[in-house]
C-alpha cells in the first residue's frame, strides 16, 4: 500500500502535547475581577446606549406623527391661500387682456 | 484557586450572578478559567496574548449570559464561544505567503522525508519537528480548515464534540475535514515536487 505522507505527518505530531498541558491553568491575580469589572462596564454602557436609542425612536416617531398632523390640519387652508394669491396674483397677461 | 468542580454548583452561581452578584461571577470566571485557557492555548493565533484572548471570551460570556438557554451544558456552551473567538481572531490574521521548500528549517525538511518514505521517528525531538512542519502547513489553510484538522486529527475528538464545540453540524464538519485533509495534501506534495527538484 502506497504510504499516505499526511497521515504519517498527522501521527508524529500528534504525539506532541497539546501547548496549554504543562502550563498553569489558573487564572492569574486579578483576573477575575478584572473581567467582572470590564463586563459590568460594557453592561451598563450597553443598557445606557440602549435606553438613549429607545428615546430617539420614539422622538423620531412623535415627530413624523407631529409633521404628518401638521400637514393634513393645515393642507386645506394652504391650497386655499395658493388658489387665492393665483387669482388676486397682478399677471401681465390677464392685466393685457383686461385692457383689450 | 479555582473552586472544586464537585463542589461548585453551577446552576446556582448563573442564578446568582444574573442577579448581579460579583463574587458569584469572579467565582464562575475562575471555575471556568482552567477550560477556557486549554482551548485558547491550543489555538492561539500569533501575536496574541493569551490573557486577553481569554478575557475577550469572558466578556462574551457575561455579555451573552441571558441567551443561555440551558439546552446545552454551560461548560459546552463557554467552550463554544472560546472556540469562535479563535477563528474570529484567526481570520483577522493575514495570510502567510505560500511555504516553499526553502523556508523549512533541517528538521522540518527532514521530517518531510521520513513522512514521504513512511519511516518511523525515533524521538521527541523529531516528533516536535513533525509539529512544527503541520503548523507551517495549517496556517496555509482557512482558519475553519485548521481548526477542524487541530480538532479532529490531532486532538483526535469525535465528530459530535466538534460539532458542540463549534456549532456545525457533524455533515458540515466532515465535509470541512475531508477539504482541510485535500489541501493540507496537495501542500505536502508541493514540497516534495521542490524537494525532489
Amino acid at each position: 500500500m502506497k504510504p499516505d505522507p499526511l497521515n504519517n505527518l498527522i501521527k508524529q505530531a500528534r504525539r506532541v502535547p497539546p501547548p496549554g498541558d504543562h502550563r498553569a491553568a489558573t487564572a492569574p491575580v486579578g483576573f477575575a475581577t478584572r473581567v467582572v469589572a470590564l463586563a459590568r462596564a460594557q453592561a451598563e454602557a450597553a443598557s445606557w446606549s440602549s435606553w438613549f436609542e429607545v428615546k430617539a425612536w420614539r422622538a423620531l416617531g412623535m415627530a413624523g406623527a407631529i409633521a404628518v398632523l401638521s400637514v393634513v390640519f393645515n393642507l386645506a387652508a394652504v391650497t386655499d391661500s395658493i388658489e387665492q394669491e393665483v387669482l388676486e396674483a397682478d399677471d401681465p397677461i390677464t392685466a393685457l387682456l383686461d385692457l383689450s | 484557586m479555582p473552586p472544586d468542580a464537585d463542589d461548585f454548583d453551577l446552576p446556582a452561581q448563573l442564578d446568582a450572578v444574573r442577579a448581579g452578584d460579583q463574587d458569584a461571577a469572579r467565582d464562575l470566571v475562575d471555575f471556568l478559567y482552567p477550560q477556557v485557557i486549554r482551548i485558547v492555548r491550543a489555538r492561539l493565533p500569533k501575536r496574541v496574548p493569551e490573557e486577553d484572548l481569554a478575557q475577550e471570551v469572558f466578556l462574551k460570556m457575561f455579555s451573552r449570559l441571558e441567551q443561555y438557554r440551558g439546552d446545552m451544558p454551560f461548560t459546552h456552551w463557554v467552550s463554544r464561544i472560546a472556540v469562535t473567538t479563535c477563528i474570529d481572531h484567526l481570520r483577522k490574521q493575514k495570510r502567510r505567503p505560500e511555504l516553499r521548500y526553502a523556508d523549512l528549517s533541517e528538521e522540518e525538511a527532514e521530517m518531510l522525508d521520513v513522512v514521504t518514505r513512511d519511516e518511523s521517528i525515533k524521538d521527541a525531538g523529531e516528533a516536535l519537528a513533525a509539529h512544527e512542519l503541520l503548523e507551517k502547513l495549517l496556517v496555509q489553510l482557512k482558519p475553519e480548515d485548521r481548526m477542524v484538522v487541530q480538532l479532529v486529527d490531532l486532538e483526535q475528538k469525535t465528530l459530535v464534540e466538534v460539532a458542540e464545540l463549534t456549532g456545525w453540524n457533524t455533515t458540515l464538519v466532515k465535509v470541512r475535514a475531508f477539504r482541510a485533509r485535500r489541501k493540507l495534501r496537495i501542500l505536502l506534495e508541493k514540497l516534495e515536487a521542490e524537494e525532489s527538484v
